[in-house]
């Protein structure tokens, strides 16, 4: 059955691309069938993978979103058009700023819901076992159609900024999108990104497990090779596998798995 | 950075032949015959969402031009955002732009963000995609996002406003 993870947070700079990339190639390493979809106009997947100069894919998200798909594609030749081979088992959607425009048309329409599933459910047709969902890091029609048609949602909460406005923020963010998804989102993650080895990060970390203790993730460490890898346009378990922040998301990836219906 | 790490050879990823992975993941995602699986899927028809629900989007502004009407690109009869002579003040909110710009760039107090002409440099060409050239470190991955993020501010100011665009004006003077 595919599952359908958004990472979002109303808020740049967190570790949200980070963890889309990391969560989605550690799954694919893992044997399974991954798609990552870029819902970031800025395209940040595709420099950050090491895709830039690779063919685009000929059918883009937001027209398909616009206009459907075209009559009488079969599912594979959509599924052709629509991605680019990223790593093996892993897939891209990517984002570009096309997608920018598309949220007038989302928000002039004001049908947000079905948007995702109309244009990409035909994934469920296939043996695809994962679909992750990068964010814009703002509430708008991309990242609403990406929380709509998602069941599980992953929160990066950046433990490196002031505690206080961390967890509050977060906080407030976690029961707007309930309110928003009117309890649907069936698996909420939290995932403590950037840790330091600072009393303060520890502490946040330390007040999101006892807050949230069944939703907590371990967390992922500030690194100096996560800062690099992605301007190399490398996953760290390319450009550093044996820095700790790997083992760090690999330990995300295997709880993420841990919830597989079997 | 260590001397290993320097020396480190490069893996070639994803391998050359990009377009033979996808066609056999294909395969294997949707079966080698997959003449009779259009439209298994039942699409949902489309529903009304719930306005009220959620957050209007940040702007208001009539309904975009298609995108390829507008870009920095056509308007202005250059190549990106090339030739620059000052640097360029573009105003927007912080947070747009995420974290990294406010190492990388020099703000001041109404928001105004000064873009070096060395960091403008780095933009190769805004095409189809809008593709950045920029050296292998941290602090160049930081300059090269908010260059993205400032010219994606831009373009949809440009597109929103069109011609009255402020950003487009000061463009087109350079
Ligand atoms: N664990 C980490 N260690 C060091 N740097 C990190 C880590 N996670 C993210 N970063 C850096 O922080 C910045 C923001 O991360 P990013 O994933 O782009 O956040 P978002 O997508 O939420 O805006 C990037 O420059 C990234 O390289
Ligand atoms: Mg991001």
């Amino acid at each position: 059955m595919l599952r359908r993870v958004v990472v979002y947070l109303e808020k740049g700079g967190v570790g949200k691309t980070m963890t889309s990339i990391h969560l989605a190639d550690g799954l694919a390493r893992m044997g399974k069938k991954v798609t990552l979809i870029d819902l970031d106009p800025q395209g940040q997947c595709t420099v950050r993978l090491g895709l830039v100069n690779k063919e685009k894919p000929k059918i883009r998200l937001s027209e398909v979103i616009r206009s459907g798909w075209p009559e009488g594609m079969s599912n594979k030749e959509r599924f052709k058009n629509l991605v680019m081979y990223a790593r093996p088992n892993l897939f891209l959607i990517p984002g570009s700023r096309d997608l920018t425009p598309i949220q007038f048309q989302l928000a002039s329409t004001g049908d947000w819901e079905g948007s995702l599933q109309r244009a990409l459910g035909f994934f469920e047709d296939s043996a695809m076992d994962y679909v992750i969902m990068d964010t814009n890091p703002s509430w708008t029609p991309l990242s609403a159609i990406a929380l709509f048609w998602g069941t599980e949602l992953v929160f990066p909460v950046e433990t490196s900024s002031s505690a206080a406005y961390s967890i509050s923020h977060f906080q407030d963010e976690l029961v707007k999108v309930q309110e928003r998804k009117e309890g649907e989102l069936e698996v909420v993650y939290i995932l403590p990104t950037r840790k330091k080895n600072t009393r303060e990060s520890e502490g946040i970390v330390e007040d999101l497990k006892t807050a949230y203790p069944d939703k907590f993730c371990e967390p992922i460490r500030e690194r100096t090779a996560m800062a690099e890898c992605g301007g190399h346009g490398e996953t760290i378990w390319e450009y550093q596998p044996n820095d700790d922040s790997a083992e760090d998301y690999m330990n995300f990836v295997k709880k993420v798995m841990s919830r597989e219906v079997r | 950075m260590s001397a290993k790490k320097k020396d480190r050879k490069k893996l070639e990823l994803p391998p050359l032949d990009a377009e033979k992975a996808l066609e056999a993941g294909a395969d294997e995602l949707f079966g080698e015959d997959d003449e009779n699986q259009t439209k298994k899927t039942d699409p949902v028809p489309p529903k009304k969402g719930k306005p009220e629900a959620v957050a209007k989007p940040p702007v208001k502004h009539s309904p975009p031009p298609a995108p390829s009407e507008l870009t920095v690109e056509e308007k202005n009869g250059k190549s990106g955002l090339f030739g620059v002579e000052e640097t360029i003040e573009l105003k927007g909110p912080n947070n747009v732009f995420g974290k990294s710009i406010v190492t990388a760039a020099a703000i001041n107090g109404d928001g105004c963000i000064y873009i070096p002409r060395s960091v403008l440099n780095k933009i190769q060409r805004l095409g189809d995609e809008m593709q950045v050239h920029y050296h292998k470190s941290a602090r160049d991955t930081a300059n090269r996002n908010m260059v993205v993020g400032i010219l994606e501010y831009a373009l949809e100011d440009i597109r929103q406003k069109g011609e009255s665009s402020s950003i487009l004006k000061r463009l087109s003077e350079m």
